[in-house]
């Protein structure tokens, strides 16, 4: 038991010393001397949009912050993608649309909404995020059309393939037995003496 | 013509003899450059196995960079064998005989580096195992690897079928090699009489490789080409990639073979058989190649440039104005424009010194454009890669991946020097027999008469 809680202690230590620590270096350096913001982020909806507001204001004084750039991702099954940006009105609110039918990042069905201040002169970097279920359906759950990038090659390419490369090889075999019948034809023996 | 005067026809295996293990001209000068840039290259890659691929410039957007500029340039090169051994073949052209052997060298070199660059590209090359066990067959790198490793296969065949009767000279002739030699000499021979039979059973081996590894080799080129076709990047995503790799690696090949020929023409004073005559059928093929290859070019880069659309436009603009302009325009001009005019002069296709120099130009050009089409369009993908660090959107070969670059090429000729050390440069017995059937105007050889014999093994 002891034994394992060291090898779990070490592997964390790794896992700390090893990933991650570039960016948590540069993000301190990044962020120094600013101050902290506070983001929330709500999901509403029209008919063809979804409609996404952050609400920035001072994590100290909760105060609404004015013209503080947000922008908006959709998490993916390999990153974010960007939906957009937008500035801070007067009430610290910034909204922004995109459609209603985007895609959830996963099976869960789950479309995971982040907003985000990045690089701001005078704030740390924030996010938020929020959830949203998803009436459209991941395409995990059907299959993907296009055969070639399958976990399976299909049937043809199977047959092409190593049909192809059946016959360059049987040529190849068949050029060599030509060879040994050279040395068959011969009537010299090619014992060294 | 009849049937030449045995003691010219011995005179002549005597001469062409006499290149095996014998120095040519500037070797002690060579060879030890070449060996010491080959050492330096595996230095330089034991350190980048050491430390990483970090050690190169590779990054995000570059993944792919010199070393696999260097594959597609040797696949390409690889393909002067099939042009010689089946297209010239079945064309009937009788001045490739003393050709045949030196093209397949430089294919067997050339595409047995081909088969190394990949691995050089690897961090971790001990997992090129997992492709044999976890390979994907709708993969186009699986396809690459299997087309090069079947090219090289048969490569070796071809190399070896036109081998069989000189090796059968070479156990007659040189009794005073040593022991060792002489037993593979016999073994290779494979008791070879020049009986009827065994000529029938050559010519139709010969015939047989002859269909086959043409369309090998052009598959070779062909899958080559769809590894970036087939991906979703500006300049890749087009269907002239197979036509633009073949033909520009046919025209590759032909300068290459031009180049290598002048130097064992000189190096192992070979001129007698190795003619103008050669030099001025190669350059007319290379310009048919060149002018073929600039239309291409022309389809490739004309076309998009003419829409200039949003995704190709920061590619395009990169190569016609930025950064890579100078290589670019390099290629297009010097590479291509200027030889097409220059070999279009008959004085210069008759001149040796003339087509030498078209051929430094075009193979320069070649050289440059693999890199072109490697690079660059990986710079200008089109969506951002996100989270990429500064400085990770470019790409500046460090001195390790120079080095290997380097080594590899020097590899490739010190390979072609080695197989001339153990095999005659030229095909004795395709040479006397094309003279014996047609004549030496159509084979390309001076007169066969007043031969003088140079020191070698055959002394």
């Amino acid at each position: 038991m002891r034994v394992k809680i060291k090898i779990l202690i070490v592997l964390l230590a790794f896992s700390v010393n090893g990933f991650g620590q570039e960016d948590t270096a540069t993000n301190v350096d990044q962020n120094a001397g600013k101050k902290e913001a506070r983001l929330t982020l709500q999901m509403s909806a029209n008919d063809t949009m979804h409609v996404a507001t952050a609400t920035v204001s001072d994590a100290v004084t909760r105060a609404p912050l004015n013209e503080i750039e947000v922008i908006f991702y959709v998490q993916r099954t390999f990153g974010l993608m960007n939906v957009g940006d937008g500035t801070t009105d007067t009430t610290g609110t910034v909204s922004l649309q995109f459609p209603l039918d985007t895609r959830p990042g996963d099976k869960s069905q789950q479309l995971i909404v982040i907003a985000r201040i990045e690089d701001n002169e005078n704030f740390r970097d924030t996010s938020a995020q929020a959830i949203v279920k998803s009436k459209v359906p991941f395409p995990a759950d059907k299959p993907i059309p296009r055969a070639l990038i399958g976990a399976r090659a299909p049937w043809w390419l199977i047959f092409s393939f190593f049909g192809t490369v059946g016959i360059i090889y049987g040529l190849f075999l068949y050029a060599i037995i030509l060879v040994y019948k050279i040395k068959k034809a011969s009537t010299h023996s090619l014992t060294v003496k | 013509m009849e049937k030449l005067n045995p003691e010219i026809r011995n005179q002549i295996e005597n001469e062409l003899l006499g290149t095996v293990g014998r120095r040519y001209r500037q070797e002690t000068f060579w060879v030890p450059f070449l060996a010491l840039i080959c050492i330096g290259g595996t230095v330089a890659w034991i350190i980048q196995l050491k430390k990483g691929l970090g050690v190169t410039a590779m990054r995000d957007y570059a993944s792919w960079g010199l070393y696999i500029s260097l594959l597609f340039f040797f696949v390409g090169v690889s393909l002067i064998g099939a042009l010689v051994s089946s297209v010239l073949r079945f064309s009937g052209a009788k001045w490739r005989y003393p050709l045949i052997r030196i093209a397949e060298a430089v294919t067997l070199s050339s595409i047995f580096f081909a088969g190394f660059m990949p691995v050089l590209d690897m961090g971790r090359p001990e997992r090129l195992y997992f492709l044999i066990t976890h390979g994907r067959i709708q993969s186009p790198i699986l396809w690459d690897v299997v087309a090069i490793a079947t090219y090289f296969i048969g490569s070796v065949i071809y190399f070896y079928l036109p081998l069989i009767p000189d090796m059968a000279i070479m156990r007659d002739k040189l009794t005073n090699a040593p022991p060792l030699r002489r037993k593979i000499f016999r073994l290779l021979a494979m008791g070879w009489e020049g009986n009827h039979k065994q000529k029938y059973l050559l010519k139709k081996a010969m015939s047989v490789m002859s269909i086959i590894i043409l369309p090998v080799a052009v598959s070779v080129h062909t899958i080559s080409a769809w590894l970036i076709a087939m991906t979703l990047r500006p300049g890749w995503n087009t269907s002239i990639m197979g036509p633009y790799f073949v033909f520009g690696a046919l025209m590759a090949g032909c300068a290459i073979m031009i180049l290598i020929i002048a130097k064992l023409r000189h190096g192992y004073r070979l001129e007698r058989y190795l003619t103008p005559t050669h030099f001025s059928k190669l350059a007319l093929l290379l310009l048919a190649l060149i002018a073929f290859y600039l239309y291409i070019n022309l389809n490739k880069y004309g076309v998009p440039a003419f829409k200039m659309a949003k995704d190709e436009r920061s590619l395009l603009n990169d190569l016609f104005f930025g950064k890579n302009a100078f290589l670019f325009w390099f290629t297009m001009i010097a590479g291509l424009v200027i030889p097409v005019v220059l070999l279009s002069f008959k004085k210069i296709r008759k001149s040796i010194r003339g087509v030498v120099i078209v051929a430094v130009l075009v193979l320069l050009g070649a050289l440059i454009n693999r890199y072109l089409i490697v690079t660059p369009n990986l710079l200008h993908p089109f969506i951002p890669i996100q989270h990429a660090q500064p400085g990770f959107s470019t790409y500046n070969p460090t001195l390790i991946e120079w080095t290997i670059t380097a080594s590899s090429l020097a590899g490739f000729v010190l390979l072609i020097i080695l197989l001339f050390k153990l095999f005659p440069v030229i095909t004795m017995w395709e040479v006397i027999e094309g003279v014996e059937k047609s004549s030496e105007k159509e084979v390309g050889v001076e007169k066969l008469s007043n031969i003088q014999i140079i020191q070698g093994h055959a002394s």
